[in-house]
């Protein structure tokens, strides 16, 4: 009798640890940076998490975070359609402010796949995709399935 | 023998040596010279040296000269055209670390240049200038517009059409005045008459049933800092501003400061705004036009319909509404047709 409950007892225990330790979800996100002189670097399994008007972009050894303000958001169909207003690094060594160019933030928070306005590409459910121009030059795009959305 | 006769004959010798020699060199019949088998170059032969060649006797033969051997002219060697250097962007690499930003990151930041903007021509008569439509308060009585769909005992606010004596209208080759400078893009300021708009808001017809934002999904609308109009009017960023549609300007004498208009980008909260009022976009400068100031001093003009009157109006982003100037009661439009669900 006491061997089906420990048994139990053990399983619920292992439950509770898995969902406290769970992973966080899937980090399905992928970076682009294109540099001056040509040269692109591509950062996979990136994390993204929308939290009010900021878009948080954490890389996959969680070494350095983009963060990105959005505003004057409005919407084009159930596509939501942002600009840049600030545009920061977060790494060991600080905080680094970037000057925007222009930029375009599309975020499609519903549950099905919506089209892009001027475009026939799809942006999938609950993902992100950011297109920014720094004042140096530098190309900044970021697609990907949003992991965390905090209103 | 007499010495002369032997001195005679010494001569004749040796006048006689070189011919016996040439003689045998080529050969004459039998033996050596060229082509014969097993001819020795050497070979005796009326004494002294050692001819080249051999055989005895015969005449003088100069062999046939060995043909030259001409080499054919060189076909022309074609030289490729000098072609244009094909870039070749240097591969991808996938960095572990972090993002790659350092050409941001580091060095002074980017000083922020205001727009440069150009104006297109327009037909203007030879020798006129621009200038600002500065306007103050309304002199006269509000005239009546025909074709004005208003509830009975409602007034419509009188259109602003007093104008420096000096203004004229805009023409070809129309550039900013000297030491005009644009105005810079202030958050919050709506232009040149910037706490001056009193008058009643004319209702947008499409949201008009809504609430704050309603016209927005819910979603609070605020300017970004980046852009012309905060956004409002489009992407129309100031680094990348060079490409707009500049659609006239509006000067103001006052400040020296001139309000470049752009082309309203389509799906834009400005292309909203102007869809509700059935309103159509037309370069600033001329008068008698409807002047809707936007966020950040930023300014459209547009044609005057039956909603909308000649005049200036301030836009509340809140109801997507615009206000006038003066005073008045709340103008109502007829309602175009229902009200988008949120």
């Amino acid at each position: 009798m006491r061997l089906p409950f420990r048994a139990a007892a053990f399983g619920a225990a292992l439950s509770l640890l898995a969902v406290t330790f769970a992973p966080p979800a899937s980090a399905a996100g992928t970076t682009r940076v294109e540099q001056t002189d040509g040269s692109v670097q591509i950062y996979q399994d990136v994390s993204m998490r929308l939290d009010g008007p900021t878009i948080w972009i954490q890389n996959a050894n969680h070494k350095a975070m983009l963060e990105i303000k959005t505003a004057s958001c409005s919407f084009d169909g159930k596509i939501k359609r942002c600009f840049p207003s600030t545009f920061s690094l977060h790494r060991q060594d600080g905080t680094h402010a970037i000057a925007v160019a222009w930029g375009t933030v599309y975020l499609n928070l519903t549950n099905s796949a919506q089209q892009l306005p001027l475009s026939s590409k799809d942006l999938p459910a609950q993902s992100l995709l950011v297109l920014v121009r720094t004042e140096r030059g530098t190309y900044v795009s970021v697609r990907g399935t949003i992991d965390k959305v905090t209103q | 023998m007499t010495p002369r006769i032997r001195s005679l004959i010494a001569v004749a010798l040796i006048v006689a040596m070189p011919v016996a020699t040439i003689a045998q060199q080529h050969g004459g019949g039998g033996g050596g010279g060229n082509g014969g088998g097993g001819s020795h170059p050497t070979s005796g032969g009326g004494g002294g040296g050692r001819p080249q060649g051999n055989s005895g006797g015969g005449g003088y033969h100069p062999a046939p000269s060995a043909p030259v051997y001409h080499a054919p002219p060189q076909a022309p060697v074609y030289h490729a055209p000098a072609q244009t250097p094909i870039y070749h962007a240097p591969p991808t690499t996938t960095y572990p670390g972090t993002f790659n930003l350092n050409h941001d990151t580091h060095g002074q930041p980017v000083p922020y240049h205001p727009p440069v903007t150009t104006y297109p021509t327009t037909n203007r008569p030879p020798g006129t200038t621009m200038h600002p439509p500065i306007v103050t308060n309304p002199t006269g009585h509000a005239p009546v517009y025909p074709g004005t769909n208003r509830q009975p005992g409602s007034t419509m606010h009188p259109p602003i059409t007093t104008y420096p004596t000096s203004y004229r209208p805009p023409s070809g080759g129309w550039t900013p005045p000297n030491h005009y400078r644009p105005a810079p893009p202030n958050p919050g300021y709506y232009g040149p008459y910037r706490g001056g708009f009193h008058g009643p808001p004319i209702r947008n017809p499409r949201y008009w049933n809504g609430g704050s934002w309603y016209w927005n999904n819910g979603y609070p609308w605020t300017p970004s800092y980046n852009y012309w109009g905060g956004g409002f009017w489009g992407g129309w960023a100031f680094a990348a501003i060079a490409s707009a549609i500049v659609y006239g300007a509006i000067v103001d004498a006052n400040s020296q400061y001139y309000y470049p208009s752009y082309q309203v980008q389509p799906s834009s909260p400005g292309a909203q705004l102007l869809q509700s009022y059935e309103l159509q976009q037309t370069p600033c400068g001329p008068a008698g036009l409807v002047v809707i100031w936007g966020p950040n001093n930023s300014v459209i003009c547009a044609y005057p319909n039956a909603i909308v009157s000649a005049g200036n109006y301030q836009l509340d982003p809140t109801t997507l509404t615009i206000v006038s100037q003066g005073q008045g009661q709340e103008i109502q439009p007829p309602i175009q047709q229902q009200p988008p669900q949120p």
